[in-house]
């Protein structure tokens, strides 16, 4: 007598591939977040890089003079010339990458600029811009 | 169909990832060429300051760089297209710029040109500056 409805193996065989389907969607899920997360950090450094190199590009000659001077502490020229705020709203830390410097020219009037914001989520990232000002 | 269904949300999150990631590298080409071009307007600065220009009121105290910018590699060669090298910043990233009489003007001023580049992006920049070096207008295009 045959009996009507799916076995017990059709219906594990279903949900494995449901399984397989739903573990796959999970792992792009993740991924997409993040990437997505990723993306925005870049955002953030870029955004906070950007405003370093506005300060810099409006500071009179003599804050030049110590930003080139103080290496990678140009905290010491003023609160302007650090970071306004090191960690966003996620608890991402943002800081100035040793790359960052500021050397005048031979005339000592030209000063160039490199803002180096540097973060870390599953790795270290730097966002630089390079820049030159003439004050 | 469960599993068509899955298919279209993870390409639609795979799709929606990818532009963001997208969107935010070209904010950083756009600023990285934007700051290229800074970059060769604060040069060109610093080259017009090295010059000898005064304010002697009759042509604005550019006759005599006027004179030294239609061979210098730092004028313009056909109006506004630079002739001097491109400077490069890094491997991606370079700037030139060119200085002209902005003859549309009475107003006595140089115009700087300047261009900067970056991997996928290109920035140019138009500033009006009058003998005291003081930019007088900006324009970015």
């Amino acid at each position: 007598m045959r009996t009507r409805g799916a076995s017990l193996t059709e219906v594990m065989i279903s949900m494995s591939l449901v399984l397989v389907g739903t573990l796959a969607l999970a792992r792009v899920l993740v991924t997409s977040i993040t990437a997505g997360a990723s993306a925005s950090h870049f955002a953030q450094a870029e955004a906070r890089a950007a405003a370093l190199v506005e300060q810099i590009r409006l500071a009179p000659a003599p804050a030049l003079a110590c930003l080139a001077a103080h290496g990678g502490s140009w905290s010491a020229c003023g609160a302007a010339y650090a970071i306004a705020e090191p960690t966003d709203r996620g608890g991402q830390s943002y800081f100035l990458d040793g790359a960052s410097r500021v050397s005048a020219d031979a005339s000592g009037r030209l000063f160039d600029v490199t803002v180096a914001v540097a973060f870390t989520d599953q790795r270290r990232h730097v966002v630089a811009l390079r820049t030159a000002v003439f004050p | 169909m469960l599993i068509t269904v899955m298919a279209g949300v993870a390409g639609t999150v795979i799709l929606s990832t990818q532009q963001d990631l997208s969107l935010a590298g070209q904010d950083r080409e756009a600023l990285a060429a934007f700051y290229a071009a800074e970059d060769g307007v604060a040069q060109a600065k610093a080259w017009l300051a090295a010059r000898p220009a005064k304010d002697d009121g009759a042509g604005g105290g550019w006759t005599a760089i006027l004179g030294e910018l239609e061979s210098a590699p730092e004028g313009c060669a056909g109006g506004t297209r630079a002739r001097r090298d491109w400077t490069p910043l890094d491997a991606s990233t370079r700037f030139t710029f060119c200085i002209h009489n902005d003859a549309a003007s009475r107003r006595e001023v140089l115009t700087i040109e300047a261009w900067g580049v970056s991997a996928a992006a290109q920035a140019h920049i138009a500033v009006d500056v009058a003998p005291s070096l003081a930019t007088i207008e900006w324009r970015q295009y």
